[in-house]
């Protein structure tokens, strides 16, 4: 039964119950007309009439009193406050009879809407302070609720993305924002969405180009609290950080500029190093020629140096993009071995090349993955002072993927530096004092081992010796591990194209 | 009859250490220092090598592979670029299809280059 149907009903009662009640006072004035007054024909009729009349009217006006007439302040006290007028005394009527309950009732309600108004006041003025704020923040802000739709954002964020307004937008769609090329907000919140009730978040370089193809850099702050209703759930802070990077990367072009500059000289030192010892060899007492070789690997090391900073550079710009194609393993380790066995006779080391004959071939580009072995035995000279054995040794192991280690005597790393190796500009706590490096030889070696897929590691213990490896896959497994989309293409050979690794260094 | 090669580098020093080692390893070179009078050079000379610079007065050695090769004028004549700035990949992807071989210049050293090139062009220059 609906609630119309029970006032219907009550409504039927109560008029069943009023008529009942008129009858009662039509009989009850009947017999007191009888028997008080004596009357009867018609002018009993019209004196019980008359009588139940007045009884009737007088229960009315009771009824009304007590029932209608508050109904109707009530009412006309809800109507000012559905009209939004200001309150005020008169809205509270002066009884005639003195209604107490009602009376303070209306003034209780008055009381509770007044409250309400002021909080209401209150919180509305508070939401305003908000909104100034946000929209005064200098920085994009922008809040969504659980679709990843924004419903809330301020004036640096809708000038960011060129929009009057960014209400109602899903946020992949307006703000395509990248870390390393990929898309990393909207899977962060897929991801809190699935795992987490609350979360917070911060990317510290992430990019995004706007329509005027402008690139920024920006801090990206996000927190997420889950929100099942369509409200307020994840809100995002964007700091703009580009004048930052771009002066990072002055520094970075800085000195790539640097070593591109400095390789012209570089070019004629070892140049003409070479033709001293090839016109001269046979000319040279001993200690001159070993005048020469010192300034020989000098040499080298500076070229060394100099390729590892211009790389180190393009790896930075994400611009490191290594050409691997099939190679036999042997001529390589062979030819970058015998390049440096000078280096190491000269700081009085025993370089040892040991290699199984046969073994698989692999995908590699063959001057950068040199660069690694060599960082290592460079690594090894500087870092085994009180031993003299260095030894590169060539094996392949139990999954047919090519091993290469160089193993050193030296002094060995903690244990819980070993991890920290592989890191930019990270020098061994030994090399802060007493070894020069620049710290970015295994950063650098990391990145090249990492774009032939294959694995890197240290080995270490404190006070006998480290070694460094790395392992490159066979052949078969090397070409479904690489994108050979990134090859070089492979139709240089009726050219002539000569296969030293040189020519491909870049 | 030796090879015949034509060097074009504006670095003197390097011109000149390069020149002579390929001189003395029995190849006939010139050489030349300015993109323009390379390219003169290229179209009156019959050259079986040419070793090019990519950062020359006047033209980019890149602008003159790209001339040589519209123009049809290389013949038989093969191309190593000589370099000591690196390129971005595209660049250099696009430079290498029409090209040789691409060389490092700090790190060949004389040689080295003698072998490259010995090994190019299937001889030795004595």
């Amino acid at each position: 039964m609906t609630e119309l149907q029970k006032v219907r009903n009550q409504t039927g009662y109560v008029l069943i119950g009023f008529g009942v009640i008129v009858v009662c006072l039509t009989f009850l004035s009947w017999a007191i007309v009888n028997s008080w007054f004596n009357l009867e024909g018609t002018a009993a009729i019209v004196a019980s009439i008359g009588l139940t009349l007045v009884a009737t009217t007088g229960l009315a006006l009771a009824l009304e009193a007590l029932i209608a007439r508050p109904l109707l302040y009530l009412s006309r006290f809800i109507s000012h406050i559905a009209s939004d007028k200001p309150l005020d005394d008169n809205a509270i009527p002066d009884h005639r009879f003195g209604h107490d309950l009602v009376k303070e009732s209306i003034k209780t309600l008055t009381g509770f809407v007044q409250r309400v108004e002021q909080s209401t006041t209150i919180t509305t003025a508070r939401a305003q302070v908000a909104t100034d704020a946000f929209e005064r923040l200098n920085q994009p802000f922008i809040a969504l609720n659980n679709q990843q739709r924004i419903i809330a954002s301020n004036n640096a964020a809708r000038q960011l993305l060129g929009r009057d307004t960014l209400s109602g937008e899903l946020l992949h769609e307006v703000l395509p924002i990248t870390v390393d090329h990929e898309s990393f907000l909207s899977p962060w919140i897929n991801d809190c969405q699935e795992t987490v009730v609350s979360a917070d978040c911060s990317w510290l370089d992430s990019r995004f180009t706007n329509r005027d193809r402008q690139e920024y850099v920006f801090e990206t702050h996000a927190s997420f609290t889950r929100n099942e209703d369509n409200g307020l759930e994840t809100v995002l802070l964007l700091i703009d950080v580009t004048d930052q990077h771009q002066a990072d990367e002055l520094k970075v072009d800085f000195a790539a500029m640097a070593a591109h500059e400095l390789r012209s000289p570089i070019t004629v030192i070892r140049g003409y190093l070479d033709v001293f010892e090839t016109k001269l060899r046979d000319k040279f007492e001993p200690e001159e020629q070993a005048y020469i070789d010192k300034l020989k690997v000098s040499a080298d090391q500076l070229n060394g140096f100099i390729s590892n900073t211009l790389n180190v550079s393009r790896l930075d710009k994400g611009e490191l993009t290594l050409h691997p194609e099939a190679h036999d393993w042997q001529p390589i380790v062979e030819e970058t071995a015998s390049n440096l066995q000078l280096r190491a006779e000269i700081y009085g080391k025993q370089l040892t090349l040991a290699m199984p004959d046969e073994l698989p071939q692999v995908m590699v580009d063959p001057s950068s993955i040199a660069e690694v072995i060599t960082n290592f035995v460079d690594n090894a000279i500087k870092y085994s002072k009180t031993s003299n054995q260095i030894a590169i040794e060539v094996s392949v192991d139990s999954s047919g993927w090519v091993q290469t280690t160089v193993t050193d005597t030296g002094i060995g790393i903690p244990a819980n530096l070993v991890g920290k190796l592989f890191t930019k500009y990270y020098r061994s706590h030994r090399s802060k004092d007493n070894v020069g490096g620049s710290g970015i030889g295994l950063y650098l070696s990391k990145a090249i081992v990492d774009q032939h897929r294959g694995k890197i590691w240290a080995q270490s213990v404190e006070g006998q010796g480290s070694t460094f490896g790395f392992s490159l896959p066979p052949l078969k497994e090397a070409q479904q591990l690489l994108d050979t989309s990134n090859q070089v293409p492979g139709d240089r050979g009726h050219h002539g194209w000569i296969k030293n690794h040189s020519l491909y260094r870049r | 009859m030796s090879a015949k090669i034509l060097s074009i580098e504006d670095d003197h020093f390097i011109s000149e250490m390069y020149t002579q080692a390929l001189l003395d390893a029995g190849y006939q070179v010139d050489n030349c220092a300015t993109g323009a009078t390379a390219t003169e050079m290229i179209q009156n000379g019959d050259y079986d090598l040419i070793l090019l610079d990519i950062f020359l007065p006047e033209k980019t050695g890149i602008e003159i592979v790209n001339e040589l090769r519209d123009k049809q004028l290389l013949s038989d004549s093969k191309i190593i670029i000589m370099t000591n700035y690196m390129q971005d990949d595209i660049s250099r992807s696009q430079l290498e299809a029409l090209v040789d071989g691409y060389l490092i210049k700090a790190n060949v050293v004389p040689s080295k280059l003698v072998e490259y090139v010995s090994q190019m062009l299937g001889q030795t220059g004595a």
